[in-house]
């Protein structure tokens, strides 16, 4: 966030994105700030919940904090961050397979979000998106 | 995070660590990797002060009782609260006889479906009731079957002691991880059977010390209550991460009249010597958010005080079970100690006993407890030179369950089950995150150089973001007017598409300002797991990282 407060001051329409455990911080950033306009996520964690319901999971220490599912959870603060719009490049399980777009849709269902079946991190996906 | 106002200390911290440090080449660029060490560094003297200052204000018995009671208020608020005492359910599977003791194979809940397995060692002579002993176990794959713990079990037995001694989550008849046979862990260590299920927990304000410590209260329930116990004169004697444990006991239970700690976490979080991370590698021997109160592992021992403690340790720990400066710091932390009992009156109920022995429950640690626990709760003088007569049993022949997996033999529930369980209880509302927004002050971008591609410049740019802590990241500005900014944060690290023609610079070319930064912890920050531990030790709820795991 202090990365945003930085861009901010020198006046820009933000975008941000972020692929692998990074996604985690990055949509907190996004849920916290209103300006950034935008969020693309490319492989990220699906949810907290999916991590609690796995016996082996992979996910790094520093996205656990400390009774953090008692307060929110990454699909809620999707839905909270409405109208401003998320784009979920591919997500990944605790296990860290990837999880279809179809149930990535069920967990994701609020109007702000758009789902593609791969984490595709390259010009061409996330210079579309940005000209969004 | 955006309330947290930097103290002058935290100042000088930001401008004497890590350094900008002009190269040869005449760039400047920071030490990253050594931001968040130092930074812990900080956090970790300013919470060693604070603690100092603290335990110097205890001059007489009063404000020692206030800090015993404080001590157990803050354990039981950093490890998630009291459980609620449920029926024990004890059962008796079997029995078999020594020449001098009954081993009765044992099961019981500590929570509802959660077994755990035991031993009870009946000595065959004597006058009950008996002083009793709870043994608490080091990581041991095989639990109360590791032939050292068996040992002191038995010759306490023979010493006339009604011992238990139970398996710890994870470990002998409890793996909660289990490979094809159903006995051994498929993780990598025993460790992991805490620590895999200990992270999960934090999540849901729950913890793998409360989970332990609560197995361990509840053993004491069953030893208090056995009609062949003394619940007078009662004693928690541990070895390793067991000593931790009973560290964790003497805490909270007033019921132990006496306790032996070998070989423990006897090493404070915030030392004089912190060398970031620490000795931080079981979950359930961090105390998350403890920085920020100045309480520490020591702190675990001060509700004992006056009542009788035999601290062993090892000289050859500090080769890799704890810290380099694990005996320095211990003992400089037992003085400390040392000087409450001398205070109380009782400073012939403390001792310090080491071996020159590596990482064990020796003979010679074993003789010292056999005497301590003499001593206490037998009151009579230490004479015990020999071992009693010992042998240890294979582990199958001391298996509460038919085929030593408690989850088979008796449909156990998992740490991992019970994770599940409350997860499905939780319903997260995203109402109650007031911590999580912007910082109040804005930290300009620090431009260290700059270099050009085709079409885009590329600078070199760091943000100041806690006290010694900068984020360094690469800023893409195209030659000509840009549309929108784009912060990236990618795991594999900011350089990883740096370079010309790589991704940011194509972004860049197409029109689009590019920062990738590496937050803290990432690449160039060199941070290590065990460095996230800890840095979750000085987490406090509402700040990110702010004064506050083997």
């Amino acid at each position: 966030m202090c990365l945003v407060q930085a861009l901010k001051a020198v006046g820009e329409r933000l975008a941000m994105a972020a692929r692998g455990h990074l996604t985690v911080p990055a949509l907190f950033a996004f849920r916290a700030s209103e300006d950034i306009r935008s969020l693309y996520l490319a492989g990220g964690l699906v949810s907290f919940r999916n991590v609690l319901e796995t016996e082996i999971y992979s996910d790094p220490l520093s996205n656990f904090a400390w009774n953090l599912f008692r307060q929110t959870d990454l699909p809620t603060l999707v839905a909270r961050s409405a109208p401003r719009r998320i784009h979920l490049a591919g997500a990944v399980d605790a296990s860290m397979r990837p999880v279809a777009a179809d149930a990535l849709r069920q967990i994701y269902s609020t109007e702000n979000v758009t789902i593609s079946d791969e984490p595709a991190w390259d010009e061409a996906s996330l210079g579309a998106w940005l000209k969004l | 995070m955006s309330e947290y106002l930097w103290s002058r200390r935290e100042w000088l911290w930001a401008t004497a660590a890590a350094a900008v440090v002009p190269r040869p080449d005449g760039f400047y660029y920071r030490d990253y990797s050594r931001c968040l060490p130092d930074y812990l560094t900080s956090l970790a003297r300013a919470a060693y002060e604070k603690r100092n200052h603290a335990l110097s204000l205890l001059t007489g018995a009063a404000a020692i009782r206030q800090r015993q009671l404080w001590a157990r208020e803050t354990l039981w608020k950093l490890i998630g609260g009291q459980l609620e005492r449920t029926p024990l359910k004890a059962q008796t599977t079997g029995t078999f006889d020594r020449e001098a003791y009954r081993l009765e194979k044992i099961v019981y809940q500590s929570r509802p479906q959660l077994f755990i397995s035991a031993n009870l060692y009946v000595p065959a002579s004597g006058k009950p009731p008996f002083p009793g002993v709870l043994f608490q176990m080091g990581h041991s794959p095989t639990g109360k079957a590791y032939p050292s713990y068996q040992k002191c079990c038995q010759a306490l037995a023979r010493l006339g002691y009604l011992v238990l001694a139970f398996d710890p989550m994870g470990q002998g008849e409890r793996i909660g991880y289990p490979d094809a046979s159903g006995n051994d862990t498929r993780l990598s260590s025993v460790d992991e059977e805490h620590t895999l299920p200990g992270r999960q927990m934090l999540l849901l304000g729950e913890t793998a010390t409360r989970y332990q410590l609560w197995d361990a209260i509840r053993s004491l329930d069953y030893l208090a209550a056995h009609q062949l116990v003394d619940p007078t004169r009662l004693a928690s004697v541990g070895q390793s991460g067991g000593a931790t444990l009973t560290m964790l006991l003497a805490c909270v239970d007033e019921r132990l009249a006496a306790a032996a700690v070998s070989s423990g976490n006897t090493e404070n979080v915030a030392n004089v010597n912190f060398n970031p991370p620490g000795a931080t590698d079981d979950a359930e021997q961090d105390l998350i958010g403890s920085g920020a109160l100045g309480f520490d592992r020591w702190d675990l021992l001060y509700p004992m005080a006056p009542k009788p403690l035999l601290v062993e340790v090892s000289a050859h720990d500090f080769f890799g079970t704890y810290s380099p400066k694990y005996l320095e710091d211990g003992r400089e932390e037992f003085e400390k100690l040392a000087r409450v009992y001398r205070i109380l009156g009782h400073d012939d109920s403390l001792a310090w006993r080491s071996t020159p022995l590596p990482h064990g429950l020796t003979y010679g640690l074993r003789l010292e407890i056999y005497n301590w626990l003499a001593r206490w709760l037998k009151h009579s003088e230490p004479h015990i030179t020999e071992e009693p007569p010992v042998a240890p049993e294979p582990a199958h022949r001391l298996w509460a369950g038919s085929t030593g997996s408690v989850v088979r033999d008796f449909n156990s529930l998992r740490p991992i089950d019970l994770i599940k369980q409350t997860a499905a209880t939780v319903h997260p509302s995203d109402a109650a995150i007031a911590w999580l927004h912007p910082p109040q002050k804005s930290t300009p971008f620090r431009e260290l150089a700059g270099t050009r591609f085709t079409g885009a410049r590329v600078a070199a740019v760091e943000v100041n973001s806690d006290p010694a802590v900068w984020i360094p990241a690469w800023l893409f500005t195209p030659a000509e007017a840009h549309e929108s900014t784009l912060l990236v944060l990618d795991s594999h690290g900011r350089n990883a598409g740096a370079h010309e023609d790589d991704l940011y610079h194509s972004l860049a070319r197409a029109g689009h300002r590019v920062c990738a930064a590496d937050i803290r912890g990432m690449e160039t920050q060199g941070l290590r797991p065990a460095v996230e531990i800890q840095a979750m030790s000085f987490r406090t709820s509402r700040k990110r990282i702010s004064h506050g795991r083997r």
